[in-house]
């Protein structure tokens, strides 16, 4: 065998290891972005996290210091969603700021239990960002 | 508005001078012309002129709250503390576009300035190049994203500049950003030229090895004070979290780091002679695409842009740009044919190969992790967007392999080596890894990939310091020279090599850093009244007092403040006063995170909420290692000048020329 084979094909092994590797690791749990009614259509017992967005339906924003527990409503063109969050309210998390949620739906009690919350910059900001 | 119609004339007239320097430096270059590439080079200069002169013009507007400025008006407000209106030069798109052909004209201009030597025949194809990448964004500036466009009626007040942009460090982060672009301009340049001379050979990369350096050293410069703004300002305790964002400042650094590495393998033995023209064009594309898809509407992204068209004025600059070197690339096929023979798979050039595709792996997996979302709403219906964990799960193999390399390539000889030799150079490293994993275990570390990852580093820790002790001790031996002369005369004659050492010593304090601080985080969220204490990790946190409410900056700034005392023990060890603000113009609650950093773990403190009575919600989080990135930072600095810094030979070669 030539070097120059042998290059190429150690060269195509490395590739095929990667390849694997970003397979692998993109099939895992990614997050769906749901619609409002898509997330109250789920179930009991979700496999996986479901991320939902919305605009902050105004005036819904309630805050237990002692608890640090945050719930607020958001609304999409589907319908409106009650969210539960346990952590600091996030700064940006203001009235009618397009928020994204990711976590799980209770259809018992009917709030969405978010792990993480995104907050989308107030729309006066959008060209604010640095156009990195 | 005199001032905004010069600064738009002076626009138009960039435009104008770049194009015809194009021009002039292509045909001066085809057909011989020297007077046409000395005109090329005149109008080179004008640009550089003229774009400072826009940029002078914007800035005087900015300080001088002229609000009939649209971008005046949506960025700036009269009660913006005046250190703050720079940042709001580059906070919008129209400033930042300005900002990156700025200082592409200036980088043009030194190197126009700069007399023609080992490269007199590519300087035209050179000059064209900067010229055309000129006149596109100054094409922009006019047609698209005009900074002076103007108001229609003159407001009273501004918008003001978003909160969270008024920090120190987001001053200095946008624009180091911007010059790693522009700086990578420079190395493709000379890429293209090389491919339309066909002079491929190593002298293009010996030539511009300084330049390439300046910018892979400013592009990683630019990430590390990007994630230390995020970390200091967003107030989540992290200070990356694969943002659409931040992946696209990410992304030509590898494929940069690749190219650096190919440029390397090219001088040392003339192969791959394609990877070293094609990966600084790629890179270059990056980073116009890092616009493209912040623009685009095409990412969903917590950083909310405008939509709007411009994003595929970008993508044609690319398209371009990539259509040009393909076809180039084709037409040379003969002259890519390095001289360089490949013989064994244990050698250092195969560890090169590998460290190049494992670094364009990793840039086409963030790719298409970025991308993700699109693709599956496209395919499937259902957007899908990558977690940080999908992330980590190739970053973090891909990165220690990488890590892992940094030691192993030094220990193979080039052609072919042995593994008995290999063996022979490797106990000492194993040795020294096996120690670290046994230390960890004796300080409760128990999770195996933290083991793993920690015993690689220390590994390649070891080889690398090796390395630099030997080179020392050698020449201490040969010379009999104190230990202090020795290392500087060592460093002095081998600056590439102890710069290179260096730069991947930065390398693994950063890694370090990434890996403790991942793995090990303490959070603690609880509410205290005045006078409350709460303990964790060995640290104790005394809520002593605090203030709500209170009015500033004439009514925009309502400041809520905890002061809170952190002790160890019986010692204080310091007093912190995280905040929480509304800013009331900007309708944004910002909170000001308080921050106990030493060598070995952070103390983050975030105040959650304030209550009139002064109940308060924190969030406590203890990190250990994050100063080890920002430390990392400097080394990184410091190699790079030390690998670039011209030998005593070479600034007299400069001076004799």
């Amino acid at each position: 065998m030539s070097s120059r084979t042998k290059f190429l094909i150690g060269g195509l092994v490395v590739v095929a290891i990667i390849g694997g590797l970003i397979a692998t690791s993109f099939s895992g749990p990614g997050d769906e972005y749901l619609t409002v009614a898509q997330v109250k259509a789920l179930g009991p017992d979700q496999p996986r996290n479901v991320r939902v967005a919305g605009e902050i339906v105004p005036d819904s924003i309630g805050y237990n210091t002692r608890e640090l527990h945050l719930t607020f409503t958001i609304q999409d063109p589907s319908g409106r969603l009650t969210i539960s969050y346990h952590g600091p309210q996030p700064d940006m998390l203001v009235d009618a700021v397009e928020a994204v949620a990711i976590g799980r739906y209770d259809p018992a009690t009917e709030l969405f239990e978010a792990e993480e919350l995104l907050m989308k910059c107030p729309s006066k900001y959008e060209k604010k960002q640095t156009g990195e | 508005m005199l001032l905004a119609d010069v600064g738009y004339g002076a626009l138009w007239l960039t435009l104008a001078v770049a194009l015809w320097a194009t021009v002039m430096a292509m045909r001066g270059g085809t057909q011989r012309r020297p007077e046409m590439v000395a005109s090329a080079r005149n109008a080179l200069l004008v640009t550089a002129g003229l774009s400072t002169l826009a940029v002078a013009l914007l800035l005087i507007l900015l300080v001088t709250h002229n609000l009939g400025i649209r971008y005046v008006y949506e960025h700036t407000s009269t009660y913006l503390q005046p250190v703050y209106l720079l940042s709001a030069f580059w906070a919008g798109l129209e400033g930042s576009q300005l900002l990156w052909l700025w200082l592409l004209a200036l980088l043009t201009m030194v190197l126009v300035l700069k007399r023609p030597g080992w490269d007199r025949e590519l300087r035209p194809y050179v000059m064209a190049f900067l010229a055309f990448t000129q006149a596109f964004f100054a094409f922009l500036l006019v047609w698209v994203i005009n900074p002076f466009e103007p108001l229609p009626t003159l407001p009273a007040e501004g918008i003001g500049l978003n909160p969270l942009l008024q920090n120190l460090w987001m001053i200095i982060h946008p624009p180091v950003i911007f010059a790693a672009y522009a700086l990578w301009t420079i190395p493709a340049a000379y890429a293209l030229a090389a491919l339309l001379t066909g002079r491929l050979d190593a002298a293009w990369l010996r030539g511009t090895r300084r330049w390439t350096l300046a910018a892979w050293a400013t592009l990683g410069i630019g990430i590390l004070l990007g994630a230390w703004w995020a970390y200091l300002e967003l107030g989540w305790g992290g200070y990356w979290s694969w943002d659409a964002v931040e992946n696209s400042s990410f992304l030509p650094w590898l494929v940069g780091t690749a190219f650096v590495h190919a440029a390397i393998l090219q001088e040392r033995r003339d192969l791959f002679r394609t990877w070293s023209v094609l990966l600084p064009v790629v890179t270059l594309s990056l980073t116009v695409f890092a616009t493209f898809i912040t623009r685009s509407g095409l990412i969903q992204s917590v950083h909310a842009f405008a939509e709007s068209p411009i994003g595929w004025w970008y993508l044609a600059y690319i398209g371009l740009v990539l259509a040009a070197t393909v076809g180039l690339l084709r037409a040379r096929t003969q002259e890519l044919k390095g001289e360089g023979e490949v013989d064994n798979l244990l050698s250092r050039e195969f560890a090169f190969l590998v460290t190049n595709l494992l670094f364009l792996g990793a840039a086409v997996a963030v790719l298409l992790g970025t991308l993700w979302p699109t693709f599956t709403g496209v395919v499937r219906g259902v957007a899908i967007s990558l977690t940080a964990e999908n992330y980590n799960r190739f970053m973090g193999p891909l990165g220690l392999l990488l890590v892992l390399l940094i030691g192993l390539c030094p220990l193979v000889d080039w052609r072919t080596s042995s593994l008995k030799r290999l063996g022979r150079n490797l106990w000492v490293q194993a040795v020294v890894a096996l120690l670290t994993a046994g230390l960890l275990i004796l300080f409760r570390v128990r999770e195996g990939w933290v083991l793993i990852s920690f015993a690689i580093v220390a590994f390649v820790v070891t080889t690398v310091l090796g390395q630099m002790v030997q080179g020392i001790v050698a020449r201490m031996r040969a010379t009999g020279e104190p230990l202090p002369v020795a290392t500087a005369r060592a460093v002095g004659t081998s600056r590439r090599r102890y710069g290179g050492q260096l730069i991947h010593l930065a390398i693994l304090l950063i890694v370090a850093g990434i890996i403790a601080s991942q793995a090990y985080q303490n959070e603690v969220q609880v509410a205290l009244a005045p006078g409350e204490e709460v303990e964790e990790s060995g640290y104790r946190l005394v809520y002593r007092d605090y203030t709500f409410g209170q009015v500033e900056e004439g009514g925009n700034k309502i400041v809520n403040e905890a002061v809170v005392d952190l002790y160890r023990g019986e010692r204080r060890l310091a007093t912190l006063r995280p905040e929480r603000n509304w800013h009331s113009n900007a309708e944004t609650r910002v909170s000001e995170v308080a921050l106990h950093s030493t060598l070995f773990r952070d103390l983050y403190l975030v105040l959650a909420g304030l209550e009139s009575d002064g109940l308060a919600a924190f969030q406590v989080l203890i990190t250990p290692l994050v100063a080890w990135l920002w430390i990392g930072g400097g080394v990184l600095i410091v190699g790079t000048l030390v690998a670039a810094w011209p030998s005593r030979r070479e600034r007299t070669q400069e001076r004799g020329r």
